[in-house]
């Protein structure tokens, strides 16, 4: 057993720190760090500048231009990443369409559409839920019907994450009703652009739209953009969702959240109560608790184990905690974390926030989005009952 | 012992339920958000049902009714999450009635049972947290004046307010003070909260206490914590004493989200 990292992977870890620094523009990490709203342009900054230096699709095969990275090593470039406070890489591209193309598009399509994705030019979007298919995916009614050398696809789309800013969308799509469900579903790319296509944003809890309705009325795609065969689109998707083992438990935001959470709870003067503290050194026993567990499985990748049983595991302890520190964070401003002054939370503003601290403005916020972590992306309730069955048997 | 309501309890319950089902929908509710968090309209409407005078003797314009009934038009209001704060007008009714030289309440009481003016506790300081006796607000005595200085935050619709109940230390010992929104140096600013609601902060540079304040000091801790007390009764919270399972916070419409969830179920 040796829980340290090779001298290799720590010289790794340090040329990572050292472009990130020089290259993560500070406005946007001042925003990261004290959870203050990100714009379009932020994010797509952030994304154009990985891309030129091609780390967008850090996790891509070399084949297609990726930088051939380790799992250890992509795990110390999140790291990096998620530490120095730049903005979570927006996935629907390169972490989650760009590997379906890859491994199932044709050439054209590799051609088309992978450089969009790895220079950070292109948005796209994930058509994925539908309003009566969530945990139940396979069952969605979009359909599209093939009629000539097209798709027409009718049917509506929702919880597209910021599908608002999207141009292209990839979506389930239902080609047959015979069978079961998995077998008529297909892997469909959309132009956003096309006739017959609307985005409504939804507003959550925290008074943001992070999330949108995307109907679908008689839009015309070309059959080209069918990834792969026609009906095995499910069987795609679930290939996407074995490559993502250890990001799920978002280990290194985490780290830097408890420091936020120190800082808080010091400026609020509850960093002085015992009680309060202990509630911060139990929250950060799991952190480190968590992030063993995530290099035992990177360790486990490594020396060529397969240990995709413990995804579940790094969700629902990944999420809790999530939910954890927010919720920390909250109650160390306590009362002042009832204003809901909603251009505090832009950098720069200049008004005067309660009791002067303009660092409470997003607390309730985002206690209040993370409240979505333990059901989205495989609620832990179905998360804890894959465990019971591959896990415990 | 006895845990059962009388039918005069019941009566005033199915009162603010009908009031509440009838005039404070899900929509309107929503209005008075997007519009700031607060509709004085909507106050005086429960005014006009007596509620602000709750606690006020009938002497002085109101019903003189007691906790109980408190509770239960606190559930009922907490049934529809009605936003305006009718529970500010118990604390004051409380407070002034039980601690209040004459001439104050003769001034104050009946205005805040008919809904006339809106007084409301001011006590929440940056450092004090949930420490009642910790506050930084100072009173001096001038000409026979108090002048109070000091701020408080989260005001329940400070910026909508007539008058607050303002904790200050006196002589180095705690004492309350009613301050009226026109008094010289005293200003508010105004803001939404996460509830939709509306609080202020409230800023108090030598602002005259409302004439014959000088409760004795040694009361002021005692008062200040029967209000706070008062405040924290009062919130829109309690549970059904009938040992249904009713989670009074927003029943009403909290049933409606449920209906409306369920017809488009969608778990991630």
């Amino acid at each position: 057993m040796d829980l340290a990292f090779t001298p290799d992977e720590l010289a790794f870890r340090e040329e990572i720190r050292a472009w990130v620094k020089a290259n993560l523009p500070s406005e946007i990490s001042q925003k990261v760090h004290s959870a203050m709203r990100l714009s379009r342009d932020d994010l797509q900054l952030w994304a154009k500048i990985l891309g030129k230096k091609g780390w967008l699709g850090w996790g891509w095969p070399e084949q297609f231009g990726g930088p051939g990275w380790t799992a250890v090593q992509k795990h110390l470039f999140e790291e990096e990443c998620a530490l120095a406070g730049a903005p979570r890489v927006v996935p629907f591209g390169p972490v989650m369409v760009a590997p379906v193309i890859m491994a199932f598009g044709n050439a054209e399509q590799q051609k088309r559409f992978l450089p969009g994705i790895a220079s950070g030019e292109v948005w796209w979007s994930q058509g994925y839920s539908e309003p009566g298919s969530g945990s139940d995916l396979a069952s969605l009614k979009t359909r599209a019907e093939r009629v000539g050398d097209k798709y027409i696809v009718n049917g509506q789309k929702t919880w597209t994450t910021l599908g608002q800013y999207g141009e292209w969308i990839f979506c389930l799509v239902r080609t047959s009703n015979e069978g079961k469900p998995q077998t008529g579903i297909s892997f469909l790319l959309i132009d956003m652009k096309s006739p017959g296509i609307t985005v409504r944003p939804i507003k959550l809890l925290d008074g943001e739209c992070e999330v949108n309705e995307v109907w679908f009325d008689n839009v015309e795609v070309p059959a080209n953009n069918l990834v792969g065969e026609e009906n095995k689109g499910w069987n795609y998707a679930k290939h996407l969702l074995a490559h993502e083992r250890t990001n799920i438990a978002d280990v290194n935001r985490a780290k830097r959240e408890l420091e936020r959470l120190k800082r808080i709870a010091k400026t609020e003067g509850v960093y002085e109560d015992m009680r309060f503290r202990d509630e911060i050194s139990k929250l950060e026993v799991d952190i480190v608790a968590l992030e063993m567990l995530v290099l035992r499985v990177l360790s486990a990748e490594k020396s060529g184990k397969n240990s995709l049983d413990i995804a579940g595991l790094l969700k629902i302890k990944g999420s809790e905690i999530q939910q954890r520190y927010t919720e920390l964070m909250m109650l160390a401003a306590g009362p002042f974390s009832l204003p809901f002054i909603f251009e505090a939370m832009d950098a720069g503003w200049q008004g005067d926030f309660p009791g002067h601290e303009v660092s409470n403005a997003p607390l309730a916020a985002n206690y209040f989005n993370m409240r979505k972590t333990t059901i989205y992306g495989g609620s832990n309730e179905v998360q804890r009952n894959i465990v019971a069955q591959v896990v415990l048997g | 012992m006895d845990f059962d309501f009388s039918d005069d309890q019941e009566q005033l319950r199915d009162a603010v339920r009908k009031w509440v089902d009838k005039g404070y929908t899900f929509d309107r509710r929503r209005e008075i958000t997007h519009a700031g968090g607060f509709d004085r309209a909507a106050y005086t409407e429960l005014a006009e049902l007596g509620l602000c005078g709750l606690y006020v003797s009938e002497d002085q314009g109101g019903i003189g009714m007691g906790p109980v009934e408190g509770m239960v038009v606190m559930e009922e209001l907490g049934r529809g999450i009605v936003l305006e704060p009718v529970q500010q007008a118990f604390i004051a009714g409380a407070v002034l009635e039980g601690y209040a030289p004459d001439a104050l309440k003769a001034a104050w009481l009946p205005k805040i049972a008919g809904g006339e003016a809106i007084v409301v506790l001011a006590h929440q300081e940056r450092k004090s947290r949930y420490n009642t006796h910790k506050c930084d607000a100072q009173a001096q005595q001038q000409d026979g004046q108090w002048l109070i200085t000091g701020t408080k935050s989260m005001v329940a619709v400070g910026d909508h307010a007539d008058a607050f109940l303002v904790p200050a230390m006196a002589s180095g010992k705690l004492a309350l003070f009613l301050v009226a929104k026109g008094a010289k140096g005293c200003a508010t600013s105004g803001y939404g909260t996460q509830d939709g609601g509306r609080a202020a902060e409230l800023q108090l540079n030598q602002s005259p206490a409302s004439d014959g304040q000088n409760h004795g000091h040694h009361r002021g801790l005692h008062e200040h914590s029967q209000a706070v007390q008062y405040h924290h009764c009062h919130l829109p919270s309690p549970a059904s004493p009938r040992g249904r399972y009713e989670n009074a916070i927003g029943v009403g419409p909290l049933n409606e989200l449920l209906r409306q969830l369920e017809a488009q179920c969608t778990c991630n």
